[in-house]
């Protein structure tokens, strides 16, 4: 597969686990539900490597036939000319082009059956651009850029490019798994520092909308809001953070962290955005306006259940359509 | 090891549960918490992926996916059972030892090009900067923690007497080497990066090689003594790609 054109792309997978004590970051995709659809929809396990593309148009270049599938947010694809819809399976025969044209603000998804085989690095083949770590040597893509890609198809995905070459067929997920990205409310739970606001704050942080400031990257989201106020002055030792806790800086504003996040920080924490609905205040655009919903950490364990059983349910369907 | 209730266990997401043990930062506590961190990866339950250690605290994380798919409704109380088990058997004559630590030597340039804010620290202390120096080199620190960038280490405790507040505000660009002081900490930028911390001097070595396999120089639990060298020195010792 080759690069021709792109804006910021990246190569990302489900993180890089086991190295936080030298201080790497999880990185991986920003909309993990996107890209874990992305996977299955080719036949790939959860752990494969996919493109995640953003700020740009996109095109890449096929030497073989690729069972590929676009999810996420925020383009149009066409392959040839011919327009592809998010969220099904399809096939790029050798020597086509896949393009993809933005739309809006968002991530997109570019799963490939066997994933991007880059060569793994900590443990994962994510890109983390700010220490220069995995992807293809550490860095965004670039026009030129040849990527690994499988040859070989294994059993799951040979069932699926074998339906989708005999037939026109097209096969299409269930609305209810995929996104729903204009949902406005983020839930999250109570961070560990929750207390050291004042009550007043906790109803702010619930009552008033927060917007996505334009400084916003894949290292974190500044919001601006009301500030928000200590009830417990003093700081707090370095503590560990990942993606998804809503630090308060001294200015009383919320830095909600994102993938590429530091290991650890000494901001208070005021709360953790819920894993089920991390990926969407992900493919929030600058200027858009969130609203937090606080919920309990164990409603939060429940829905994340719920969401993981959903999944399985849907492999074990999808796989048997096809076999 | 002190007893189970001195530890205070919370979860901080779905997938991370937080021991914290004290308040107050000592080498002796420390120690505990990487003796409990061995535990963990050596004796891994399912769904574990990563601890990650503080000051004063450790924290496990695992996959919630990994233990719904073998039947857990409530992954956070399983491995909360995980980690009280661990507690209880880690402790009188049954104690992990301590992780294998490294004593380290480490160059450092303290001439005023490499070394912004050692005037400032030293007006800080209404003393010279070669009393800065001659402290700053005096002892071996203990790296309690990596963390804000890979390989970022914080060491300490620095006496207050050498201890200063960070900057107010942090200068945007610390050259890769750059050791600084922030209240008790002291610390080596891995790469060029903004930074609020104290500017005291320069190491020619590279602490975090992400092409190497034995990336990080250090790791918690190790000790590090300072001693400083000439700019010519440095420039023989340089590792930095870009000096």
């Amino acid at each position: 597969m080759r690069i021709l054109k792109t804006g910021i792309s990246t190569i990302q997978d489900q993180g890089r686990f086991g190295h936080r004590n030298q201080g790497i970051p999880t990185s991986g995709c920003m909309d993990s539900l996107a890209s874990r659809i992305g996977n299955l929809l080719v036949g790939n396990e959860d752990s494969a490597a996919c493109l995640e593309i953003s700020n740009g148009a996109f095109s890449a270049s096929f030497g073989r036939t690729s069972l590929v599938a676009l999810t996420g947010k925020g383009y149009e694809g066409f392959v040839s000319g011919r327009p592809v819809a998010f969220w099904q399976p399809f096939l790029v025969k050798e020597g086509e082009f896949l393009q993809l044209f933005p739309r809006e603000v968002g991530f997109t998804y570019l799963s490939v059956h066997g994933g991007i085989r880059t060569k793994l690095q900590f443990d994962s083949r994510a890109t983390h651009l700010p220490s220069k770590i995995g992807g293809l040597n550490g860095k965004a893509l670039q026009p030129g850029d040849h990527l690994p890609v499988s040859h070989f198809p294994e059993e799951d995905g040979q069932h699926i490019i074998n339906y989708l070459s005999k037939l026109s067929g097209q096969v299409r997920l269930s609305p209810a798994i995929t996104p729903n990205y204009a949902q406005q409310d983020i839930r999250f739970f109570p961070g560990p520092e929750y207390n050291w606001f004042t009550e007043n704050s906790g109803l702010l942080l619930e009552r008033t909308g927060f917007q996505l400031g334009v400084a916003s990257n894949r290292m974190g989201f500044r919001l601006q809001g009301p500030q928000l106020e200590r009830e417990r002055s003093g700081e707090l030792l370095s503590q560990p953070v990942l993606p998804g806790t809503m630090q308060v800086s001294p200015d009383g504003q919320i830095l909600l962290l994102m993938a590429d996040a530091q290991t650890t920080g000494g901001y208070p924490r005021i709360g953790q955005v819920t894993a089920v609905d991390l990926h969407l205040a992900a493919q929030k655009a600058p200027g858009t306006t969130i609203h937090f919903k606080k919920i309990s950490l164990s409603d939060a364990e429940t829905l994340l259940f719920e969401r993981e059983k959903q999944l399985l349910q849907l492999k074990r369907d999808y796989y048997l359509y096809f076999s | 090891m002190a007893q189970e209730d001195s530890f205070h266990i919370y979860p901080i997401a779905e997938s991370a549960i937080t021991i914290e043990y004290g308040r107050e930062i000592s080498i002796p506590a420390h120690q505990e918490l990487l003796q409990l961190q061995q535990v963990f990866h050596q004796n891994q339950f399912c769904g574990f992926l990563d601890t990650s250690i503080t000051y004063n605290s450790l924290t496990v994380f695992f996959n919630p996916a990994r233990l719904f798919s073998e039947g857990q409704r409530s992954p956070l109380a399983f491995v909360h059972e995980e980690i009280r088990k661990r507690l209880t058997t880690n402790s009188g004559d049954n104690k992990t030892p301590l992780p294998d630590a490294t004593r380290h030597l480490i160059p450092v340039c303290y001439e005023d090009i490499m070394a912004p804010d050692l005037q400032a620290v030293a007006s800080y202390h209404q003393t010279n900067p070669e009393s800065i120096i001659e402290a700053h080199c005096s002892k071996e620190w203990y790296v309690f923690m990596i963390g804000f960038n890979p390989g970022f280490a914080y060491m300490g405790l620095l006496p207050d007497s050498l201890a200063m507040p960070r900057k107010a505000t942090p200068a945007l660009q610390v050259p890769a080497g750059s050791v600084g002081i922030a209240g008790q900490q002291t610390g080596i930028y891995p790469n060029t990066s903004p930074g609020g911390w104290q500017i005291i001097g320069r190491t020619p070595l590279s602490v975090f090689n992400p092409s190497d396999q034995h990336s990080c120089l250090f790791k918690p639990g190790d000790s590090v003594r300072f001693t400083p060298i000439d700019s010519n020195t440095f420039k023989y010792l340089n590792q930095h790609e870009n000096p």
